[in-house]
């Protein structure tokens, strides 16, 4: 424990002023999840905050991430990607890679993307100031949230528990998304809502 | 013919190019060596996996932090043979953004205790490792390959990479010699290693995801002969956290070295003023002193507005409006010199206050809940000074008024320097806030907080010097003053709140009742100070004040009268105090004494109390070799232990004495005990009273 710190609230109270310090807050599960608008790789504007009443997937992406390539080269992303579609739910897939870093998109790179890798996603969005990533403290490819039709923040972490590049480890691996959109479904609250992402780091502009 | 061969080349050249492209050069070199070249049977050896890495790239450690992955392997080994975990060695802080990851640069050797059979093969024999790892730079690259090393069966003889695989065993983490234990608030988590003392860049390495923020700043303390890690709770926020496993990592360079620790978790209902560690240092610490330095700066200005030093100020402003530019420039600068080195005496006195007692082990820590209770009763009695309930050394005052019209540059300087000693009626309270807040400080945070202050509180002087135009922005003296005065007692009435708190935080409602009496009691003596007219009643204002804070001392729980200690106590030998009187008459006796030097704010006394003194076995030991035990409780100062420590050369607690029967040689024990370490030394003296007992067989 560092004394200063607790004197420091002393030294504020002493002089009868307050000290507080903008504090980059992680978002907290049951907490509302903070509202952004991105533009996807069609140049339509997504808002948080028009998508309420739907369970909305946030998922981060860079193509030439292996633990990204490890859940599309086996297909594993698509399909969770197509079971969310068929269940109404709202799946955005976001690239906060910086112009000129790994996996970073133009609207032609995001559509060739989609189409090669037949991703079945609501849209790609463009997130490349990262202002998205920072909001949500994403820290890795792919780092996956989970938000419930009250806009609040029902899931955050890996997307399963094999924090592996093999591609071999998809299969056999409890995958958390499914199991979080299960338990939403399902009314009930999300067993494991925080568990360890793994991936890359987020490519962030510097 | 000369076509074909030019498309066979060109050919060749492609196959040769796409060769390539299919298998790039690895950013990491792999090796696979042994410490042993031909193997015995039934011996175990170590097997090691070297990654030699390229420049800019890292691998990663068992936990890779925030992202990556660490090595796996999968072995193929002849049969009968079994491979441990994989040993990794101490691990590298790697920033990336704003991720903490951890893991090696340039190389790393990590090692795998493999186990030979009770038979094994006639031939030599192969041992290969599948071996995968993750690789980044800016990007990560997954990386795999297939290592094999050949042993001999037979006599086993060392390998040329002995040396090498000894070195990197040498340097793998050990196990921790500091009991650990840890509090989590809802932000933090606090680790205390017992007796670890100060560390420089001692670091926290979580062995799981989730308990610890990677990339959040640790603060690390010594406190009373302990170090205390305060670290940022990760995604994990658990009411009932699983206990704290990982690596605490001392030293520099060639030095460093890890020890594994695992950290019963204890929640407390918050540790409140735990978030504000993270910026206290580290990459966000700027705002931490630059904040306190503001504050400081801001309230030595205010001081110059008290009823004792304005009216002064505002003399001064008149005679030196008429005064020549030149010579108010002067005076301005000569009265900044002599506050400044009023404050930086000041500050000094801190300092070595503050050193002198931390060598005294006195515990000097917000931790310290004695500390805690002290300051409220301190802010309390200070705000009472200010509301008006008493006064500090009025006299003072008025000589400060008289010193301040005398002329002279050399004169202004030490108007400055006694500017600040006859401000203290007014400016007591404050100094006293600012000086508690120093305290608990490094001597760099202290120096530069209590110059912030005096360079605040000469400020309007020395600009009226430089500009005697200020004057006419001055208010009028008037009972504004006193009224500010009073004012400002609030806010010490608010820090004393918010102590008595932190103390209900680390002492539940007992502390709670302890801060009552003592806030009651100084109440009650500032009153009395203030209503006498003589010296009998303001003996009668310090003996109560004296009593109430004894009082409230002793109805403040330490932690190991719980019930768990309570009832360990009760199984432990029981000991009687300790006086040095005492002593002399038992070993006069030539009993064996063993003296425990200890304090109730004393953490590695206290766990070594409740971990190798209070089992029914050492009761039954002390008993059986017939020691007295005795308890030397320096909680509260006394000269008789103190002088008892200097003369084992010690200026703090724990310390543990045996004297062993017939006035021999005292032997020292070492600050961390185990039963088995006193058992053995008590064994060590039975041998003498077993030959006095076979003599008389005889």
């Amino acid at each position: 424990m560092r004394v200063s710190s607790v004197m420091k609230p002393v030294a504020a109270v002493m002089l009868a002023l307050s000290l507080s310090g903008p504090a980059l807050a992680k978002p907290q599960v049951g907490a509302p999840a903070p509202d952004f608008a991105g533009v996807d790789a069609t140049g339509k504007t997504w808002k948080l905050s028009d998508l309420r009443g739907k369970i909305v997937v946030l998922e981060w992406t860079n193509e030439g991430c292996p633990y990204v390539q490890k859940h599309y080269k086996t297909g594993n992303m698509q399909a969770l990607q197509s079971a969310a579609a068929s269940a109404g739910v709202v799946w955005l897939t976001v690239a906060s890679s910086a112009e000129g870093t790994q996996g970073h998109f133009t609207p032609e790179t995001a559509k060739t993307f989609v189409q090669n890798s037949k991703a079945a996603a609501s849209a790609v969005l463009l997130d490349a100031s990262g202002a998205i990533g920072k909001a949500f403290a994403a820290e890795v490819t792919p780092h996956m949230y989970v938000i419930d039709p009250a806009g609040k923040l029902a899931f955050m972490g890996g997307i399963d528990d094999n924090p592996s590049s093999d591609p071999a480890t998809v299969k056999g691996a409890k995958n958390y998304v499914t199991a979080a959109l299960a338990e939403l479904k399902a009314g009930k609250p999300v067993s494991e809502a925080v568990t360890r992402p793994y991936g890359c780091t987020v490519k962030y502009k510097s | 013919m000369r076509m074909v061969r030019g498309i066979i080349a060109l050919a060749l050249a492609f196959c040769g190019w796409a060769g390539a492209y299919a298998a790039p050069a690895p950013i990491v070199k792999a090796r696979l060596t042994a410490d042993v070249a031909a193997v015995a049977p039934g011996q175990s050896f170590w097997v090691a996996i070297h990654q030699d890495i390229r420049p800019g790239w890292h691998t990663y450690w068992v936990n890779p932090g925030d992202a990556g992955e660490p090595l796996t392997v999968e072995w193929s080994l002849p049969p009968g043979f079994t491979a441990g975990e994989i040993q990794f060695p101490v691990p590298d802080v790697i920033p990336v953004a704003s991720l903490v990851n951890y893991g090696y640069s340039n190389n790393a050797v990590m090692l795998v205790r493999v186990q030979a059979p009770a038979t094994t093969p006639a031939r030599p024999f192969e041992i290969k490792a599948r071996a995968r790892w993750l690789v980044c730079e800016e990007v990560c690259i997954p990386e795999e390959a297939e290592l094999s090393l050949t042993l001999s069966p037979g006599e086993t003889f060392a390998s040329a990479d002995a040396g090498a695989i000894a070195a990197a065993a040498a340097k793998l983490p050990g196990p921790s010699p500091w009991l650990a234990s840890a509090e989590a608030g809802a932000e933090a988590i606090r680790l205390t290693l017992a007796g670890a003392g100060a560390s420089v860049g001692a670091r926290f390495f979580p062995l799981d995801w989730g308990h610890v923020d990677n990339a959040a700043p640790q603060s690390v303390a010594p406190a009373g002969g302990d170090l205390v890690l305060t670290l940022q709770r990760g995604e994990l926020k658990s009411s009932s956290p699983a206990p704290l496993k990982g690596l605490i990592v001392m030293g520099r360079d060639e030095d460093r070295r890890g020890y594994w620790v695992e950290a019963p978790v204890r929640s407390v209902a918050s540790l409140g003023f735990a978030p504000a560690a993270a910026d206290a240092d580290g990459a966000g610490g700027g705002l931490g002193l630059l904040g306190a330095v503001a504050f400081a700066f801001l309230g030595g200005a205010i001081l110059n507005f008290m009823p004792c030093v304005f009216p002064i100020l505002a003399i001064k402003a008149m005679s030196l409006a008429g005064a020549a530019r030149g010579e108010g420039r002067r005076h301005g600068f000569a009265y900044l010199a002599g506050v400044m080195a009023a404050f930086a005496a000041v500050a000094a006195i801190v300092i070595a206050l503050k050193e002198s007692g931390a060598a005294f082990g006195w515990g000097f820590q917000f931790q310290s809940p004695a500390f805690v209770l002290f300051m409220a009763v301190l802010f309390l009695g200070l705000g009472l000074s200010l509301s008006g309930v008493f006064h500090l050394g009025g006299g003072l005052c008025r000589a400060g008024e008289g010193m301040t019209r005398r002329g002279g540059v050399s004169g202004v300087f030490f108007t400055g320097v006694l500017a600040t000693i006859a401000a203290t009626p007014c400016t007591g309270p404050f100094m006293g806030a600012a000086l508690g807040y120093a305290f608990a400080q490094p001597p760099v945070e202290t120096l530069a907080v209590i110059l912030a202050l005096g360079l605040g509180f000469a400020a309007p002087m020395t600009a009226l010097g430089v500009a005697p135009g200020v004057a006419r922005l001055l208010p009028r003296p008037g009972p504004w003053m006193e009224t500010l005065k009073q004012a400002m007692a609030f806010p010490l009435y608010a820090t004393a709140a918010w102590l008595v708190w932190v103390l209900s935080v680390q002492r539940g409602s007992d502390g709670v009742l302890a801060a009552g009496v003592g806030l009651l009691g100084v109440g009650v003596a500032c009153w009395l100070w203030g209503r006498a007219n003589g010296p009998s009643l303001r003996a009668a204002a310090l003996a109560f004040l004296a009593a109430a804070l004894t009082a409230s001392a002793t109805l403040l729980p330490d932690e190991a009268r719980g019930p768990a200690a309570v009832a360990a106590s009760g199984r432990g030998p029981a000991p009687e105090p300790y006086s040095a009187t005492r002593l002399a008459e038992l070993r006069g006796q030539g009993r064996p004494v063993f003296v425990n030097f200890t304090a109730a704010w004393c953490v590695t006394c206290k766990a070594n109390e409740r971990l190798a003194l209070s089992s029914a076995r050492m009761r039954e030991a002390f008993s059986a070799a017939g020691v007295v035990y005795l308890k030397a409780d320096w909680t509260t100062y006394d000269a008789d232990i103190t002088a008892a420590l200097k003369s084992f050369g010690r200026a703090g607690v724990p310390l543990y004495v045996l004297y062993p029967p017939n006035s021999g040689e005292p032997d020292v024990l070492p600050q961390i005990l185990t039963e088995a370490m006193i058992v053995d030394r008590l064994g060590r003296f039975s041998p003498n009273q077993a030959t006095g007992v076979a003599s008389h067989a005889r």
